[in-house]
């Protein structure tokens, strides 16, 4: 990219070594800097971990069912002895092993919709921001259209028709968040266009499929992670609400929102029924959004050398902000 | 084409692809019949409301049917709304028109979504404007912190915790119904959090930008009293990413106040659209979602309008209108 090289020879020279030496390591130092960002991600993983692994990991059997200990409060241990980390529900289920089994539901529905709307929305984009014309004029004007609309309505209503569950959920997703993608795909694609790479590499024969493949979409990679970041955090947020709503995932599936929905029943008694799975949800959007601002930071050619750099001159300049 | 004109154009069309959309996901993908009486039903009894709802038709027919009674602001009937008895035998009555229903709860929805966006709107301002004004000091990080919160949060559970400290723990608040301001207080409260995050986020950026700015040395030399500075001067000339956001807001809660009001069992458009869902009421969802998504559209034309007025350098030939 033309900006890293423009910003980074207005440093001085030790500093643009070390600024185009960027590392992997170089990476995981600068998370490790940033006290916020390197504890989400840390959550992330292990949540990934707890979701991939909760058949093996849970502590208790997520369905299991049993009467003896009916609302153990948080940290409370049952009469037959079984301690429980956040408490049971009204069967007797052992909540901490319904949250593991529900990120599994939960985090695989953000990642597959924003992997489906990310493929869809990219490819259009791409193809709308290279071959311009009447492509690219349609497909702006169905974006504008479509981001105009209330999407959780729309959602509502199809999935009303259709009738809910895990694949109809992605369906929807698909359909009503491509745009996020297509927008921001396009809009990299028309910035890059006018880049001498590729001029060059059109000036030594390289085909269309050659240009987009290895030379556009590989420079669009790092705004496009955070974007996905940001839309995995959107879609938990979005399959809450319709499992909520009775629309979205159904028992005996079970997800964060859908197990806040039957805790509801019992909030005057049992608060945190409905306390943890919100608190799953919450924590999970917020790690998402706060490691999608860090990957914004460093992986913008304004700011990433600062983070880059370690810390040791007494003048560093102002932290301006993204 | 004038500018004004040209939105105004593209308000209508998208509402048509909207009503199209209804359209063809009632009609072409669902089967009205089997969604209204439910997969039990018997065939007689399917076919009779075929009949009676003129599906038998050709579908093109039906479509301009459809949209010659929107036209007329009929939405159909509903069988279920104030039916207790069986599907089956409400069939037999002349049935409730879905629009006055649908309008009748109009007022509910206007008095929550105004209620929170006012109050987000005037705390956002000066959260934002203080934090712009006192840049990296306790309350710029509060605000960092609230917008952060505000997007990471899911609305419903919002929500119930202040259900479960306000009403179950503290008892000062009804946990949901309609009447007196203390019903108000909790839903209004829930669902100005999202609001109250952007908004503040926006106020703040935009205030920065502005505070930097030649004009407003200009005002300090002059002797205007710092608040002045700041919520005259620097604050006129940051309105329009403000009035843009809060437009965005404003769409996003008519939509969010379904799921507050399905919660605090507000009797507004979006409690009865989630009701007529579950009720497999397709008549009454229909209109409900024809209407508040009429008046998401509206609120975009309309902040479009409020831009014109702001800014009137923002004239006839931007292309596409707002990104």
């Amino acid at each position: 990219m033309s900006a890293v090289d423009t910003n980074t020879a207005a440093l001085p020279e030790e500093e643009h070594d070390r600024a185009v030496a960027i590392t992997w390591r170089a990476y995981a130092k600068a998370l490790l800097r940033d006290r916020v960002a390197f504890v989400s991600a840390v959550f992330l993983l292990l949540l990934l971990i707890a979701a991939a692994g909760a058949h093996l990991l849970a502590p208790y059997d997520p369905n299991h069912a049993n009467l003896g200990a009916r609302f153990v409060p948080p940290l409370g241990t049952a009469r037959d002895g079984g301690f429980h980390l956040l408490g049971t529900d009204e069967l007797g289920r052992d909540l901490f092993s319904r949250l593991m089994h529900g990120a599994r539901v939960s985090m695989s529905i953000g990642l597959l919709g924003a992997l489906c709307s990310g493929i869809v929305g990219i490819t259009l984009g791409v193809l709308a921001g290279f071959y311009r014309g009447l492509l690219e004029d349609l497909l702006m004007r169905a974006v504008d259209g479509m981001m105009a609309l209330p999407s959780l309505l729309i959602a509502l209503f199809i999935l009303f028709v259709i009738g809910p569950g895990f694949a109809n959920l992605i369906l929807i997703f698909t359909l009503l968040h491509w745009m996020v993608f297509a927008r921001m795909a396009r809009s990299l694609t028309l910035n890059h266009q006018q880049s001498t790479y590729i001029t060059a590499a059109r000036a030594i024969g390289g085909s269309d499929r050659r240009i987009i493949l290895t030379h556009l979409l590989p420079n669009m990679v790092s705004p496009l992670i955070v974007l996905f970041t940001l839309e995995i955090a959107v879609l938990i947020l979005s399959e809450a609400s319709l499992s909520f709503l009775g629309f979205g995932v159904q028992a005996p599936q079970s997800s964060w929102g859908l197990m806040i929905a039957r805790g509801r029943e019992y909030i005057s008694s049992a608060w945190w029924l409905v306390v943890m799975p919100g608190a799953a949800i919450f924590l999970t959007a917020l790690a998402l959004n706060l490691v999608a601002a860090w990957a914004r930071a460093i992986t913008d050619p304004v700011q990433r050398w600062r983070w880059l750099t370690p810390p040791r001159r007494k003048n560093q300049p102002v932290d301006h902000d993204a | 084409m004038p500018y004004l004109l040209r939105r105004f154009l593209q308000s209508l069309t998208l509402l048509f692809v909207l009503v199209s959309f209804v359209f063809v996901v009632g009609r072409i993908i669902g089967d009205p019949a089997l969604i209204m009486l439910g997969t039990s039903a018997t065939e007689t009894a399917l076919d009779q409301l075929r009949e009676n709802l003129g599906l038998n038709e050709p579908i093109w027919r039906q479509y301009l049917v459809f949209l010659g009674d929107l036209a007329q602001g009929d939405f159909g009937v509903s069988f279920r709304y104030g039916f207790s008895m069986m599907p089956s035998d409400a069939l037999r009555s002349e049935g409730t028109p879905v629009l006055p229903i649908v309008l009748e709860r109009l007022p509910a929805t206007f008095l929550l979504a105004g209620t929170a966006l006012v109050f987000a709107f005037a705390l956002a301002v000066v959260l934002g404007c203080l934090a712009a004004m006192y840049p990296r000091s306790w309350i710029d990080n509060l605000v960092n912190v609230i917008s952060l919160a505000s997007v990471s949060v899911v609305q419903f559970w919002l929500g119930l915790i202040l259900i479960i400290v306000f009403s179950v723990q503290l008892g000062l608040l009804p946990t949901g119904g309609y009447g007196s301001w203390q019903h108000l207080v909790l839903p209004a409260l829930t669902l100005a959090a999202r609001p109250l995050g952007r908004i503040s986020q926006v106020v703040r950026s935009a205030m920065l930008d502005e505070l930097s700015r030649p004009y407003i040395a200009a005002a300090r030399a002059k002797g205007v009293p710092e608040w002045r500075v700041v919520f005259v001067h620097a604050l006129k000339n940051a309105s329009i990413p403000i009035v843009t956001i809060t437009g965005d807001e404003l769409s996003q809660l008519l939509t969010g106040a379904m799921l507050v009001e399905t919660v605090f069992a507000w009797p507004g458009v979006g409690l009865l659209l989630i009701d007529s869902l579950g009720r497999r009421d397709l008549p009454m969802a229909q209109a409900g979602i024809c209407v508040v998504a009429a008046l998401v559209i509206l609120v975009n034309l309309a902040v479009d309008f409020a831009y014109t007025v702001l800014n009137p350098r923002i004239q006839m030939d931007n292309r596409g209108g707002r990104a």
